[in-house]
């Protein structure tokens, strides 16, 4: 995906790719400017212009979407993709009852009797956890707390039954009690109906708790992708082992957290070879001209020359026993 | 809490006063003064009276800015962090609040500026603004516009074009110094 | 105790109550009554010198009017701050004094005026409080500063926006500890950075305590982040301290539901596959809290006696460090330990 900017054409992401399966989560995690939010942006066709595909494709049960014409894309969107965003008051609007945007929702993308909409509504009321469903159908979002505006987006995101749903840091503007909530929510709707689900987040406590899989994102690109267990258990990319190790611990105390050095590159500056090379531990000379590919990492893939069998790295023996 | 009245007071003004077109109370202020001073009082402080006229019809604008600017910014951390180190008030307005509004009130100040001469050449070509003896790109209009239609079209075009030329340049130095006093942009 | 120096901070019974009535004209045509938000509401500590206090809390419980009202940016409703043994209208009566308390913000971005070079930014409060003779002077001094915080004298020329959130929280830092202070009030430091960026931070906080001597009084909503810098820990809820421990107490056997509670909501790294159990119901309005204890309409515990008696906080049975709010532990009918059997989720 390119993005033009003033200054030329700034390469935001870098070849990203990946699929998730029918009910599967897929977890992006990735600190500030990693460009998470701009992949999920991508999928649901609306990067923010002049922001662009430049390259590659987005298939939804094996049919090209990201070439289709707004019209089209506007009705995929709702029904067959569904986007759930950080600030829930952005996401509804304050004017109409959030009975009525339920409705109006399911029957754009849905054949249903107005009778049976409302019916509708009040279910999927209840079924995010919103107590005396029947009588709040009427209430205006303003009328909500956050965390019950939140669930009311979900349902919103849900209520036409898409295929896929794209989350973007959907629990970030909850409290911790609220989070919990919303996740334990989001999970069991992604099992029971099969959806599958993008879930983005900087938060890897969330992603541990409800992702299958996650991709570990660094400068535009995909550091490391994988079974969730692998990557916050064992994580086999340089950066991902960093990230993992400088999240505080709850069960004790550490004198000293391990921290990566620097701060991740402007994507406008992102340096030759391996992007993570000027913070890297374990850097050796190939990082510095030639950029990884994902490869194979035992369990998961990583983007690190370290595992390169054709061309073991130097020293690659003592990181194994490590 | 401090200033709550006077701001509750200034603000009722305020929002009155711009429910009127401005050049109506420009119009109102002149004929006020006019009424209460002698004719040929009036003639000598014409102009400061015209100067006068204009910024109490346009003062709500800038004070609306102001307000809704230093509201935003004495809320911010970098002020907070100032006092608590127990910097005056005056000080931190002066350092820290001020520089920081001053941005919005740059763009409403060359708009205005742009339409304050647009108002002195109303009011002058009303024939109320400064008295006919001094120049006033108003009144060269104004005196132009009766002999338009005898062939002397240059008398009211020359003026008028200065006036558009003056309106447009000093909304680009606008634009130019509100970016100049940007460090994001430096 | 041979140490009989006074704590750095006490605050005895502290209160803040703001008035968030709507307009007067308002008020009249709807015949609304005045309405008073009780954001702080009678809490006590005391930070011994060198130590970390650490206030956790939800969004809203009032963490940061506390930390405004340490540091006199608010005026007490009620109660007093003490620093250093004076009242804090006395601790702050000049500037020699007011030098040795010193704030750190949450927000990387709005915590530096951006018109400012960093130079002068670190600078202000050495100029403020006559720290330093000249301009020589002053320029060494923002160089050591800089170099403290881990960074490079010549990034003083610079301007704020040329830096990213974790250094701009880093020269917020430099700006803190100009002054020499003695003791920090850290309102979310790390709460907008990055978990990267936050372990540096949260080393160097740790680092120039331990170098320097530094009294933290430490805010934030994660308990993670709390354990790994707290020496001990306040649990407020609604603008009152329901839990304060000793940080390893705290984590190893809390006492108050809502501790409880919030402790189960964390999401869980280890993935133990252990089902976490959310709290259910949301927290209520500071401007109607409930009567009784603020945490019965979301406590499983709860019973008559806690819909109308406010609990007082007391030391806590078994464990006695502890002191807690709670009328069921007080009773002796909280089973710590034990998984709460009612602290279900309203949701699902
Ligand atoms: N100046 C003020 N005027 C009116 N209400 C206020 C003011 N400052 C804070 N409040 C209210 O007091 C309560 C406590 O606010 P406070 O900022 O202390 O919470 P907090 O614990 O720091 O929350 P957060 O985690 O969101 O920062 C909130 O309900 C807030 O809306
Ligand atoms: S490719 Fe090299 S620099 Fe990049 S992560 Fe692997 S070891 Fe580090
Ligand atoms: S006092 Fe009662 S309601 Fe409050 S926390 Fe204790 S048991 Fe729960
Ligand atoms: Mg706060």
């Amino acid at each position: 995906m390119n993005s033009p900017t003033r200054r030329g054409t700034l390469v935001a992401l870098h070849d990203i790719s990946f699929s998730i399966a029918p009910g599967e989560v897929l977890g992006v995690v990735g600190e500030s400017g990693a460009g998470k939010s701009m992949t999920g942006a991508a999928i649901i066709g609306l990067l923010e212009p002049p922001g662009r595909i430049a390259g590659g494709e987005i298939r939804l049960n094996g049919r090209r979407i990201d070439n289709l014409p707004y019209e089209q894309m506007r009705r995929i969107r709702g029904r067959e993709i569904g986007a759930i965003f950080q600030d829930p008051l952005t996401t509804l609007n304050p004017l109409h009852t959030v009975g009525d945007q339920l409705i109006e929702t399911m029957q754009t993308h849905m054949d249903l009797s107005a009778r049976e909409a409302r019916a509708r509504a009040v279910g999927w009321l209840e079924m995010v956890g919103i107590p005396a469903a029947a009588q709040r159908v009427q209430s205006y979002p303003h009328e909500f707390s956050g965390g019950m505006r939140q669930r009311v987006v979900i349902a919103l995101a849900l209520c036409a039954e898409p295929k896929l749903i794209v989350a973007d840091e959907p629990t970030t503007a909850l409290d911790v009690s609220i989070q919990a909530q919303v996740i334990a929510l989001l999970k069991r709707l992604a099992r029971e109906k099969g959806t599958s689900m993008m879930l983005i987040t900087h938060d890897m406590g969330v992603i541990a708790e409800t992702a299958d899989r996650v991709a570990v994102m660094y400068a535009g690109r995909i550091a490391e992708i994988g079974p969730v267990r692998e990557v916050v258990k064992h994580p086999r990319h340089p950066y991902s082992v960093g990230l993992m190790a400088s999240i505080p611990p709850l069960d004790r105390r550490v004198e000293q957290l391990a921290q990566i050095e620097g701060s991740m590159p402007r994507l406008s500056a992102i340096p030759p070879g391996c992007p993570f090379n000027p913070r890297c531990p374990r850097v050796f000379d190939r990082c510095l001209v030639e950029r990884p590919e994902l490869l194979e990492a035992g369990g998961t893939r990583a983007a690190c020359w370290l595992y390169d069998e054709a061309r073991p790295a130097p020293g690659m023996h003592e990181a194994a026993d490590a | 809490m401090r200033g709550g009245v006077v701001d509750a007071v200034l603000m009722r003004i305020a929002d009155i006063q711009l429910t009127f077109p401005s050049i109506l109370v420009a119009l109102l202020v002149d004929g006020v003064v006019r009424a209460a001073l002698p004719r040929e009082v009036h003639d000598q402080i014409a102009l400061f009276v015209v100067i006068f006229a204009i910024g109490i019809s346009e003062w709500p604008k800038f004070a609306r800015t102001v307000r809704g600017s230093t509201l935003v910014e004495r809320n911010k951390e970098y002020v907070l962090a100032a006092r608590v180190i127990g910097l005056s008030r005056l000080r931190i307005m002066a350092t820290h609040v001020l520089p920081n509004v001053l941005g919005p009130v740059l763009v409403v100040a060359t708009l205005n500026l742009s339409l304050a001469i647009l108002a002195e050449a109303t009011l002058s070509f009303l024939g109320v603004g400064v008295p006919p003896t001094e120049p006033s790109l108003g009144t060269l209009i104004r005196i132009g516009n009766d002999f338009l239609f005898s062939g002397e079209w240059w008398i009211t075009i020359f003026p008028g074009l200065a006036l558009v030329m003056m309106v447009l340049s000093v909304n680009l130095l606008g634009d130019w110094l509100r970016d100049a006093l940007n460090p994001k942009l430096r | 105790m041979p140490d009989t120096a006074p704590d750095m901070l006490a605050v005895e019974d502290l209160a803040r109550y703001f008035d968030v009535s709507r307009p007067w004209l308002q008020r009249v045509l709807v015949r609304e009554p005045r309405r008073t938000l009780r954001a702080v509401d009678g809490i006590s500590f005391a930070v011994p010198r060198g130590t970390t206090l650490s206030l956790v809390g939800e969004s809203g419980c009032g963490k940061s009017t506390v930390a405004r009202l340490v540091v006199g940016l608010y005026r007490p409703t009620e109660g007093r701050v003490l620093f250093d043994g004076l009242d804090l209208d006395q601790a702050r009566a000049t500037a020699e004094q007011r030098r040795r308390m010193q704030m750190i913000f949450q927000d990387p971005y709005a915590s530096l005026n951006p018109r400012w070079r960093v130079r002068d930014i670190i600078a202000e409060p050495l100029r403020a409080f006559g720290l330093v003779q000249g301009r020589a002077d002053q320029q060494a001094r923002v160089a050591e500063l800089l170099n403290q915080v881990g960074l490079s004298p010549l990034d003083g020329e610079k301007f704020p926006h040329e830096f990213s959130g974790g250094q701009r929280q880093r020269i917020s830092i430099a700006r803190a500890l100009s002054s020499n202070p003695e003791f920090l009030v850290c309102d979310e430091p790390t709460s907008a950075l990055d978990v990267s960026v936050q372990a540096q931070i949260l080393n160097l906080m740790k680092e120039l305590q331990r170098r320097l001597g530094l009294t933290y009084l430490f805010i934030s909503h994660n308990l993670a982040v709390v354990r790994q810098v707290s020496d001990r820990i306040g649990v407020m809820y609604l603008g009152r301290l329901v839990e304060l421990a000793p940080a390893e107490t705290l984590f190893t056997a809390p006492r108050h539901p809502y501790t409880r509670a919030l402790m189960e909501a964390i999401p869980d790294l280890e993935m133990s596959g252990r089902q976490r159990i959310p709290v259910g119901g949301e927290v209520p309005s500071p401007i109607s809290p409930p009567p009784g204890c603020p945490f019965h309409p979301r406590c499983p515990l709860a019973n008559d006696r806690c819909r109308i008696e406010p609990p007082a906080l007391i030391p806590a049975r078994g464990t006695p460090q502890t002191v807690t709010a709670c009328h069921a532990v007080e009773e002796g009918r909280d089973h710590p330990g034990e998984a709460i059997p009612g602290l279900a989720p309203a949701a699902a």
